[in-house]
């Protein structure tokens, strides 16, 4: 039997130092910052959509600097071009007067990437990010580089100004673990924001976790077991999303276009064992999945005209999913 | 951890679970068997069934027994066990992991993840060595199903102590059985005395046999069905009236005229225990000692005879008589003889009828008395009419002839006859009292004291006239006829108060027309009828 390279007991403990650095900075969003430590530990990618002043920004930061790993930042506007992005060759001169091509990484290159407003550049510059969030590797001039590990993607995007915007393709959706929707602080929250930002002292966030501690957590979380009745429940759900199929509920019928491709069910699966470590648990419960299921599935679903017309939301398709798709015996 | 460490733990958590989802079941269900109890009990009020309480009982326990069937005999794996102790306790799937990674763990023992399977399965043992089965799954009760059941109880206890008009039609039914059961052994007796009777045509016994079996058997299964049975009896009836001659009264009383002429001509003593043939046979060995103004009367009265047996249609005899009248007058001694001995033949022949026609009435005799017990089966009014009009019947047999057969007379259509027939004057000439029905017109209910006769309630539609023969001897005899051996009845006092009566048959109108019987045309003719009857 090998011996694990983290115990469950360190990794919850990882998981809540980092969860502890952050809230330093962000205040309140406890479940903001569990949902986006989640595709973190699960090696996957994370959107996050919000007005802006909601610290997308800062929260990605502030994890980046909780992990003590490198982390770029990558502001997207239309001109942006996917050379900027994955980076590209330039002829460089050694000291003896040949030129060469000599690869400069762009920065994608980076443990951490927060993608800033991704939804303003083209869809070029989006597609530029396809390869690396899926591979974790980038391609330039037929050459293929691999990304460093850990690597995250962090992207925002502003659900207000969809004036010149590109939103993103399905096929690029798709790639993101989780969309997290960031909530509007409460007035209590909003003191406490007051507080420690206008304040002489500012927080400081100090690294409690590397690339070694991070790659050994999400070696970890995949260990996690998972009853067989625990998957079908996953995979029930996820057929359950697609109109047509017997199991499906009337909202589904009526207002979802496309149901979730196989990666949402995998993304609540693997969040779902995340959660259990976190809860101190070794194994994945119903209430893993269920709880995963929204961040997992909101931008995998594609609702139809009648939805839109009707204000109907993938959050309000999928709450009634979970109450009408429950566990069975 | 193996399996073995979580198995007697989830024994104990299935028995548990068992135990309360029977529980549960039971609650839940219980509605179902009394709604099916009420239902058996409701129709009951409608249609009588027999035993009804009995068949209101069967369905809890059908329902008691699938449920108890059902929750020992339902498969619970510890699979499903662990599930479902998951759920309800909300152990988040630590005992099913557990329980399936025991199964798979030899599997992935080489990987890195078999310490974290330990750790899962370590976990689940601790978690279900805190679940005490009795306090994580009490058992409730269910408001809501259980004070369903409770109205639906009362419900059903009314329905079972509230008279139910059935009974009485269940309990008619049981006594039409029963007495059809027994008219079915008499009538099964009547059959064995037919059977061994030797003097009866082979034939037609074996077919009267054939009939009454068929009667005895459609009886025997019968039911309870009152009118079924009577129907039977009615076509058996009809049957044996079919058979029956007419004439019989006549030609017994042909053979009766012809035994006594022979009587007058023997100059001998213990006459009345020969048979007529044998006394034909005594008077043919005695003619030569006759002189011939003797024989010119036997020969008149021999053509008297043969002109009787020609009225009564047995045309043989007649014949046989006509041809001895002539032959007597003769001195031809080897064709008086001739003559002599067809006549006794003749005589053996319709002897042997009238014993055919005498089993044959005996029979209807009682079929008859079996569909009277049949319809007063049941029914106490109609017993008391039944013990009245039994003594009616007495009087009826009291028209029988005195011969040999000492048979009764017709059936109850008959009886007014034969009453009218013992108060008739001693008849002179050729009288005949026929039709005794036509005398009830000269008869007012004053001048028999406001008393009259009741027949029964079941009066043939058609039967043998009542034929009451008196013979001019020319002497100034009279005959009288009396019965010997009544088949049926005790000579009784057969009045009743006309009152009686009367309100019998009106409440017997009343329910023909209720029961429809009587075409709606005709129900203010029937009333009117009464009307002008009521004293």
């Amino acid at each position: 039997m090998m011996t694990l390279a983290i115990s469950p007991d360190t990794f919850r403990e990882t998981a809540a130092k980092i969860e502890a650095q952050v809230g330093n900075l962000i205040v309140g969003q406890k479940d903001l910052i569990r949902q986006t430590l989640i595709p973190l530990i699960a090696g996957g990618n994370a959107l996050l959509e919000g007005v802006p002043g909601l610290g997308k920004t800062m929260l990605v930061r502030s994890l980046s600097q909780a992990i003590d790993c490198s982390f770029s930042r990558i502001q997207f506007t239309p001109d942006l071009m996917p050379a900027d992005i994955v980076g590209t060759n330039l002829i460089v001169e050694d000291e003896h007067g040949q030129r060469y091509f000599q690869f400069e990484p762009g920065p994608i290159f980076a443990n951490l990437v927060l993608a800033d407003e991704i939804n303003r550049a083209t869809p070029k510059t989006q597609s530029a990010m396809l390869e690396a969030m899926q591979e974790h590797s980038v391609t330039v001039a037929k050459a293929t580089r691999q990304l460093p590990a850990p690597f995250f993607v962090l992207a925002t995007q502003n659900p207000l100004e969809m004036e010149g915007t590109y939103p993103l393709p399905e096929a690029q959706l798709d790639r993101f673990f989780f969309k997290i929707n960031v909530p509007f602080p409460s007035s209590e929250e909003l003191v406490e924001i007051a507080v420690r930002t206008t304040g002489e002292e500012i927080p400081v966030i100090e690294p409690v976790a590397n690339e070694e501690s991070i790659l050994a957590m999400q070696e970890l979380a995949r260990g996690v077991p998972v009853a067989t009745h625990v998957m079908a429940y996953a995979a029930r759900f996820l057929t359950s999303t697609h109109p047509g199929k017997p199991d499906s509920p009337d909202v589904v019928q009526r207002y979802v276009r496309y149901g979730s491709s196989p990666r949402g069910m995998q993304s609540m699966i693997l969040a779902g064992k995340i959660m259990a470590l976190l809860d101190g648990r070794y194994n994945v419960a119903y209430e893993d999945l269920r709880d995963a299921a929204l961040p997992a599935l909101r931008h995998r679903l594609i609702l139809n005209f009648e939805a839109q017309a009707e204000g109907i939301s993938t959050d309000q398709v999928i709450d009634e999913l979970l109450t009408a798709i429950t566990p069975q015996m | 951890m193996s399996a073995s460490a979580l198995n007697p733990y989830l024994v104990s958590l299935r028995r548990r679970l068992r135990l309360r989802s029977t529980w549960l079941l039971f609650q839940r269900t219980l509605w179902i068997s009394l709604v099916m109890v009420i239902g058996i009990l409701f129709i009951g009020r409608f249609f009588p069934i027999q035993g009804l309480r009995l068949w209101a009982i069967s369905p809890p326990i059908i329902w008691l027994c699938a449920v108890l069937l059902y929750s020992l005999l339902r498969p619970r794996s510890f699979s499903t066990i662990a599930q479902e102790v998951d759920l309800e306790l909300g152990l988040k799937e630590r005992l099913s992991t557990a329980l399936e990674l025991d199964t798979h763990v030899t599997q992935s023992a080489k990987s890195r993840s078999s310490e974290l399977q330990i750790l899962q399965q370590n976990d689940a043992l601790v978690s279900i060595k805190k679940i005490n089965p009795q306090n994580a799954f009490p058992l409730y009760w269910l408001p809501r199903p259980l004070l369903t059941a409770a109205g639906l109880f009362v419900i059903t206890l009314l329905l079972i102590y509230i008279p139910n008009p059935m009974d009485a039609l269940l309990v008619e039914r049981i006594a039409v059985e029963q007495s059809a059961s027994e008219q079915a052994q008499l009538i099964n007796e009547r059959k064995d005395e037919i059977e061994q009777n030797n003097e009866l045509n082979p034939e037609e016994k074996a077919e009267l046999v054939r009939q009454l079996e068929e009667l005895i058997q459609q009886l025997t299964v019968n039911p309870g069905d009152r009118e079924k049975a009577l129907a039977d009896l009615s076509k058996m009836e009809e049957n044996l009236r079919r058979q029956l001659d007419p004439n019989t009264d006549l030609r017994q009383a042909t053979l009766d005229a012809v035994a006594a002429q022979l009587q007058s001509f023997i100059q001998q003593d213990n006459l009345n225990q020969l048979s007529t043939p044998q006394l034909l046979e005594q008077l043919t060995s005695e003619l030569n000692k006759m002189d011939d103004s003797e024989k010119q009367h036997l020969a008149e009265k021999l053509a008297q005879l043969a002109a009787q047996a020609a009225q009564s249609g047995d045309l043989t005899l007649a014949q046989a008589l006509a041809s001895l009248s002539q032959a007597t007058l003769s001195d031809n001694s080897n064709a008086t003889m001739q003559a002599a001995s067809e006549t006794i033949a003749a005589l053996e022949q319709s002897q042997s009828e009238l014993f055919s026609q005498s089993a044959l009435q005996q029979t209807l005799n009682q079929l008859q008395s079996s569909s009277q017990a049949i319809a007063q089966a049941g029914n106490p009014s109609n017993q008391i009419a039944s013990q009245e009009s039994a003594t009616g019947n007495g009087q009826i047999q009291s028209s029988g002839q005195g011969n040999q057969s000492g048979q009764g007379q017709g059936g109850q259509g008959q009886s007014g006859g034969g009453t009218k027939a013992d108060t008739l004057p001693p008849a002179t000439g050729s009288g005949q009292a026929r039709n005794p029905e036509n005398v009830d017109t000269g008869f007012s209910i004053a001048e028999l004291g406001e008393q009259i006769f009741i027949p029964w309630e079941r009066r043939p539609s058609e039967g043998p006239e009542v034929n009451i023969t008196g013979q001019d001897t020319g002497q100034g005899q009279t005959i009288t006829k009396e019965t010997q051996n009544p088949s049926t009845g005790m000579p009784a006092n057969a009045l009743i108060p006309y009152q009686d009566v009367y309100t019998q048959y009106l409440d017997a109108a009343q329910h023909a027309i209720d029961r429809i019987q009587i075409p709606s045309d005709y129900h203010d003719l029937v009333r009117d009828y009464f009307s002008n009857l009521e004293p």
